[in-house]
């Protein structure tokens, strides 16, 4: 009898391994089909021009309260549908300049290029990369902060891996930045890795489907915001000029500048990690942060973490990019940070370079 | 007519496993990477949808199974 019901069991147990690696084949189709092969999305996208945001931006001073309001105030219909290419776009964002700030930050401007290992500047942008070692032993954090200005909005960019918007399509960081001659760059959202989310890169809407996700938006009046999920409203980003839209998050300051507690997002998410975000302090300041983690030089930053550097910083306001592997800087074509295992592709990044006229 | 419904449903409890095991698997990975959105997608709903058919027919099954038993 204890022998047949042993055979019994046994026979049970193969059939059931064979449908739970049956199981685990379905997960590994799943994941090939929908994020791995490359597949380009349909060309009908949304171009937000610069137009709504010209008399915020030419009457912006350092309060961004008032020009957000003044953005906000607009009923001008700026958004228009046609078929685009990331090409397309770029000649575009290039012809509508809305922002000159090389007066505001004329000290930190030269009137020719001054490059070295950390800095560099020229008419029209000014980046200082500084590396802060805190703590020690296990808890030793290593991260690089971008201070950057820029003179117009189209100094800040955005690049698509392969020059393309869709799912599967991947580079490295350097290679997207070489291609589009920045001088610096981070990786952005990898907004590939989700069917959902808001995707606005360089004035173009190619994906307005919300999530429960923080959202932030960089406007072309130079101003940055972040939203709760709940909060966000797409439509009215597209009438008050957004320029890039991310959804990774959470933020990381709230809308005093202060350094929070508690985030959008699950513990597992928020313990020491590498990191990548954007900070804001004004219209034409801002700052890009990469954290080191998982090493023995470097444990990475929780959140909180992050959120009080921010808070430090003076920034008023701050955005978590994706992070982990896909933890990357780039300036003058060279890796600045230690990425774990060497990094990893991703669909998309953020340039600060010299657009020519 | 018999023999073939009678082999899909031997094979139903199969597809259960395997859609159970797809959906433990997606939810594992839902924690680590939510941002993947492996739970809320339209191919995952839909195969939850037929998650949950095959185990309303699973469970009509096995209850009538037990009824005959006793």
């Amino acid at each position: 009898m204890s022998q047949t019901t042993s055979k019994t069991v046994k026979a049970a147990g193969k059939k059931i391994a064979i449908d739970i690696i049956v199981g685990l084949l379905c997960v590994g189709v799943f994941y090939v089909t929908h994020y791995l092969i490359p597949s380009k999305a349909s060309g009908d996208y949304t171009i937000i021009s610069s137009a709504a945001t010209t008399t915020a931006a030419s009457t912006s001073t350092t309060n961004t309260n008032t020009q957000s309001t003044s953005a906000n105030t607009s009923d001008t219909s700026n958004s228009e549908t046609t078929e685009v290419s990331t090409t397309d776009v770029a000649t575009s964002t290039t012809a509508s300049k809305v922002t000159d700030w090389s007066e505001k930050f004329a000290d930190k401007f030269t009137d020719t290029v001054v490059q070295t290992d950390s800095s560099y500047t020229s008419p029209d942008v000014s980046i200082t990369i500084e590396n802060v070692t805190t703590e020690s032993g296990s808890s030793q954090i290593s991260y690089y902060v971008a201070d950057i200005y820029v003179a117009d909005i189209t100094c800040f960019q955005t690049a698509l891996a392969k020059d393309t918007y869709g799912t599967g399509y991947k580079d490295t960081i350097s290679n997207m930045a070489s291609d589009n001659n920045a001088i610096l760059a981070t990786n952005g959202d990898y907004y590939s890795y989700s069917n959902e989310g808001i995707v606005i890169r360089n004035g173009v809407v190619y994906r307005s489907a919300q999530t429960d996700a923080d959202v932030c938006v960089l406007y072309y009046d130079g101003t940055m915001k972040t939203f709760s999920g709940s909060e966000f409203d797409i439509d009215e980003a597209i009438n008050d000029g957004a320029y890039q839209a991310w959804t990774f998050g959470p933020m990381l300051l709230d809308d005093s500048g202060n350094a929070i507690t508690s985030f959008n997002a699950s513990k597992r998410l928020q313990s020491k990690n590498p990191r990548t975000a954007i900070g804001y302090y004004e219209p034409g300041h801002y700052c890009l942060v990469t954290v080191d983690g998982r090493d023995d030089d470097s444990a990475g930053m929780t959140l909180t973490n992050l959120s009080n550097l921010f808070e430090e910083l003076g920034c008023t306001s701050a955005y978590n990019l994706d992070g982990g592997k896909s933890s990357v800087m780039t300036y003058d074509g060279t890796v600045v940070n230690n990425p774990v295992n060497g990094g990893r592709q991703s669909s998309d990044c953020i340039l600060i370079k010299e657009v020519t006229e | 007519m018999k023999k073939i419904l009678n082999q899909i449903v031997k094979l139903l409890p199969h597809a259960t496993l395997i859609l159970a095991v797809i959906f433990i698997t997606f939810l594992i990975l839902d924690q680590y990477n939510p941002m993947m959105n492996f739970v809320n997608n339209d191919t995952s709903m839909k195969l939850l949808g037929a998650f949950c058919i095959l185990t309303l027919i699973n469970s009509g099954i096995v209850i009538v199974k037990n009824i005959n038993l006793e």
